[in-house]
């Protein structure tokens, strides 16, 4: 049947060029590789990872992850893939969710020579995962809205009234850093004070936006007076010359202080190439790959002394919110849960 | 219809393994995780309180997307079925190009020009336009899915017999023989396009959660980052599958009635159809709603580039994203036709089995994104299938999972529009099933294989929740990179990359629909 011969050629000519399709990067492959899930946006951490390539001869194969993913992305991909990994290293934007991947077991220990300066707090004390190049929650405000006298000090203005309830906002409390800073508070203030914050922005009635980016936008346009939102972000604002400025909440003596977020790096346990991945964990831990994430604008905090200062604002005396970032951990499945009860009706 | 029984059995065999394979993964852990003691999770698949306050809500959005996409369908392609000949033959099918553009993009610029427009509004003394809640997710999302019914309805309008209309025009009014004629047989298309608006519309958390509007598949997402438990949110999704499962069925079921009639050469109509003013204006009204829907985000994206070279720029940069999305596209949109049509012929039987094929097919549309990507994982990340898992195959294996139920339900709409008599003839004629099915089915089908094909091609192109679960270290789409400057506030590069993305559809369409033309002269010669 001419029919059936031309479907079978057909058939053939797909799987001819699927195993070719599928293998040509294989057959390309140099001799040592690493593969890196990695949740810091591609902006900030391709050129840091092209940087490793080219200085140790090793090919990096990184996934990166988006913010509309909703922390469902590379998490769960690496839960998943717990049985076979096929990642070696995992670097997080944040830690609630390194944190998660080593009660799963999905981590294994792994001291960096580079971490020896990092401050205790932000390493896990058995090694599991290593902190560093912190952002902050902030407040971003719109300057022609808002003039210095009035600006807003602290989250609860947020819930004061001070301002139109339409005209403030915060990303949705149960994606990204805005649930770990949630569950921050439910860690700082105890759970029942944590939920009253929550619901009382709820009552409110403040904006809820689709991230923390939105956050930013919706404050930079003029369509929110000022919002809640991560160092990166504003800053990314400040930068393309919007009229805002950057606050650190709750900075005076009795003040809560600000959650200071840091990126994480993690060895995948059982991942394919454990001696390169220990390289590029070195590596990515190095002082000169945290001072580039500062100078790039994506962290605003770093871990150590690196002679240098961010230039979107001054966070050399920034006060810090005084948990523990396990005790974070520990309130983030139940803030979520609650607080997807009161923002998601 | 039949396909050769052989290749039939073949492509139904593969369309079950890929396509039914996550699922199955899913239901298996499900099972591990009940017998574990979380039969409590069972609650999760009956929404009460709130969570069915949250499942009206998506219903009623879902619904009136889908209503107001099919109105809009109707009467754009009704207008655009008149370009027959000319430059105006290929320029009409511009309308779908838009659909590989993100929603969230879609509604960067609709904001960006709504603010426009309140501002000119608050100058002259005017209220706002509200566009928030209800208003701002119902119009984005509309104007997201719209291309979906415009080409559906286009191709059904295509496959009309000109010789039934001619005749009808003989005796009655053309806009009597619209409804009663040409809609009728134009059904099967029209009611699949909107039952495809439905579902993507009811499964899409983003839109909505943009202008402030909470709806039932952000719960499902919420469960799943809460707990990181794949079984959890495939509970969750339950009433999702059951809606689904019913809109498609009471969607198709009506399919029955259609009246079947064989697809000849298109001519064009000797005198022009005249149409009652009431009807004119409707139409004018949706002609400048679908020239906003092209124009709006052209033109803020062209805009937004700022220049040229900012252009070249994004598209340098993204240039592997560029050529693994088309690659990857591509061979969906090929593997997913054979697949889809060996589905849609056990659809298009009347017999008892077909209801259990109606459930498999629709089941995985319901499906979150990433749960697909999850249950691929479990199945593909075996040793002995090392070299096909974190290869590129595995995003082709997503959206192959994802959207060959969709094109399958495309090729039986356009199945049902062939005369059995037809077949019949041609049996008696010809000796080979072959020459059968390339002389009489294959022309029949080429506008539902083309549409199918181009549909897969978008949304695979587009495709993010399953592919970034499974796309290979080392290889990104342009969806992803696109998020990823979003994220960023790289507006420029965003709307760089987004004409792009068009650009791409567009050129994929025209060579498909190249192809499709020089094929059709050619089969014939083949067999």
């Amino acid at each position: 049947m001419i029919l059936q011969s031309v479907f079978k050629r057909l058939l053939y000519t797909l799987i001819i060029i699927l195993l070719v399709f599928s293998s040509r990067c294989q057959s390309h492959r140099p001799e040592r590789t690493v593969v890196i899930y990695a949740s810091i946006d591609q902006v900030y951490s391709e050129p840091i990872l092209k940087a490793f390539q080219e200085k140790k001869g090793i090919r990096v194969r990184p996934v990166y992850d988006v913010e509309a993913s909703k922390t469902t992305g590379l998490v769960n991909r690496l839960i998943a893939e717990k049985d076979r990994p096929q990642a070696d290293v995992f670097w997080s934007g944040e830690f609630a969710q390194t944190i998660l991947l080593k009660e799963k077991g999905i981590l294994a220990p792994y001291a960096s020579a580079s971490a020896t300066d990092i401050p205790s707090p932000y390493r896990d004390p058995r090694g599991f995962w290593t902190g560093y190049a912190a952002r902050a929650r902030v407040l971003i405000i719109n300057t022609d809205l808002v003039s210095p006298a009035n600006y807003p000090k602290s989250i609860y203005d947020l819930t004061s009234g001070r301002w139109p309830a339409k005209k403030i906002g915060i990303a949705y409390p149960i994606f990204g850093t805005t649930a770990t800073h949630a569950a921050a508070l439910y860690a700082s203030l105890g759970a029942k004070e944590g939920r009253a914050f929550f619901e009382n922005l709820r009552k409110r009635g403040v904006r809820v936006a689709d991230g923390n980016s939105m956050v930013r936008d919706l404050v930079a346009s003029g369509q929110l007076v000022f919002g809640l939102t991560d160092t990166d972000d504003a800053c990314g604002a400040k930068k393309r010359g919007s009229p805002v400025v950057i606050i650190f909440p709750d900075q005076g003596e009795k003040g809560l202080g600000t959650l200071i977020i840091p990126n994480t790096v993690a060895w995948v346990a059982n991942g394919p190439c454990p001696k390169e991945a220990k390289e590029l964990i070195d590596f990515l831990l190095s002082k000169e790959v945290e001072k580039q994430l500062v100078e790039s604008g994506w962290c605003h905090i770093p871990s150590r002394q690196l002679g240098i200062q961010p230039d979107c604002l001054d966070a050399s005396k920034v006060k810090a919110m005084e948990v523990n970032l396990e005790d974070v951990y520990k309130q983030l499945e139940l803030a979520k849960r609650e607080l997807t009860q009161v923002f998601i009706r | 219809m039949k396909l050769p029984t052989s290749i039939r059995a073949f492509a139904l065999l593969i369309f079950f393994l890929l396509v039914f394979s996550p699922l199955l993964a899913l239901v298996v852990n499900l099972i591990g995780s009940l017998f574990a003691g979380h039969s409590d999770w069972l609650g999760l698949m009956i929404p009460t309180g709130r969570r069915f306050d949250l499942f009206i809500r998506s219903m009623a959005l879902a619904g009136g997307v889908a209503i107001s996409g099919m109105i809009l369908g109707i009467l754009g392609a009704i207008f655009l079925w008149r370009w027959r000949t000319g430059i105006g033959a290929y320029l009409r099918w511009s309308v779908l190009l838009l659909i590989v553009v993100p929603p969230y993009v879609h509604a960067l610029a609709w904001i960006s020009a709504i603010s426009g427009i309140n501002s000119l509004l608050n100058a002259t003394g005017f209220p706002n336009i509200p566009f928030q809640g209800w208003l701002g997710s119902w119009w984005i999302q509309l104007m997201a899915l719209v291309p979906i019914p415009i080409g559906l309805t286009l191709i059904a309008l295509e496959s009309v017999a000109p010789d039934l209309i001619e005749a009808a025009r003989m005796t009655r009014s053309d806009i009597h023989n619209l409804f009663k004629v040409i809609l009728p047989l134009a059904k099967p298309l029209i009611l699949a396009g909107g039952g495809f608006v439905f579902l993507l519309s009811f499964t899409d958390y983003s839109i909505p959660s943009l202008f402030h509007l909470n709806v039932y598949s952000l719960e499902s997402f919420a469960e799943f980052s809460a707990s990181s438990e794949p079984s959890r949110a495939f509970l969750s999704a339950v009433p999702l599958l059951l809606i689904t499962i019913l809109v498609l069925s009471a969607s198709q079921g009506a399919l029955r009635n259609a009246a079947l009639k064989p697809t000849k050469q298109i001519h064009p109509r000797t005198i022009s159809p005249v149409w009652p003013a009431w009807f004119v204006t409707l139409q004018g009204l949706g002609i400048g709603l679908l020239i906003a829907q092209i124009f709006i985000p052209l033109f803020v994206l062209t805009i937004t580039v700022g220049t040229w070279d900012n252009m070249v720029g994004a598209a340098t940069s993204a240039r592997s994203e560029i050529l693994f999305t088309v690659w990857i596209s591509v061979i969906t949109a090929m593997l997913c036709l054979p697949m889809g049509l060996a589905a849609a012929s056990k659809l298009v039987k009347r017999d008892n089995d077909t209801k259990i094929w109606w459930l498999l097919v629709t089941i995985p549309l319901a499906i979150p994104a990433p749960l697909i990507g999850i249950g691929l994982i479990t199945i593909w990340n075996r040793p002995f299938l090392g070299a096909a898992y974190g290869s590129n195959l595995m995003p082709i294996l997503a959206s192959l999972a994802r959207f060959t139920p969709l094109a399958a339900i495309v090729l039986l709409a356009q199945l049902r529009r062939i005369d059995p008599l037809l077949i019949d003839a041609a049996r008696v004629f010809h000796t080979r099933q072959s020459k059968t099915w390339m002389q009489i089915h294959l022309p029949i089908l080429a506008p539902g294989i083309m549409a199918a094909g181009f549909i897969a091609f978008a949304l695979c192109s587009g495709e993010l929740g399953a592919t970034l679960i499974v796309a290979p270290p080392g290889q990104a789409t342009l969806t992803m990179r696109i998020y990823n400057y979003l994220h960023y506030g790289a507006s420029e590069t965003v709307a760089g990359l987004c004409l792009m993305m068009i650009l791409v559809a567009l050129i994929s369409g025209v060579l498909a629909v190249a192809v499709v033309r020089r094929g059709w002269r050619l089969f014939p010669k083949w067999v």
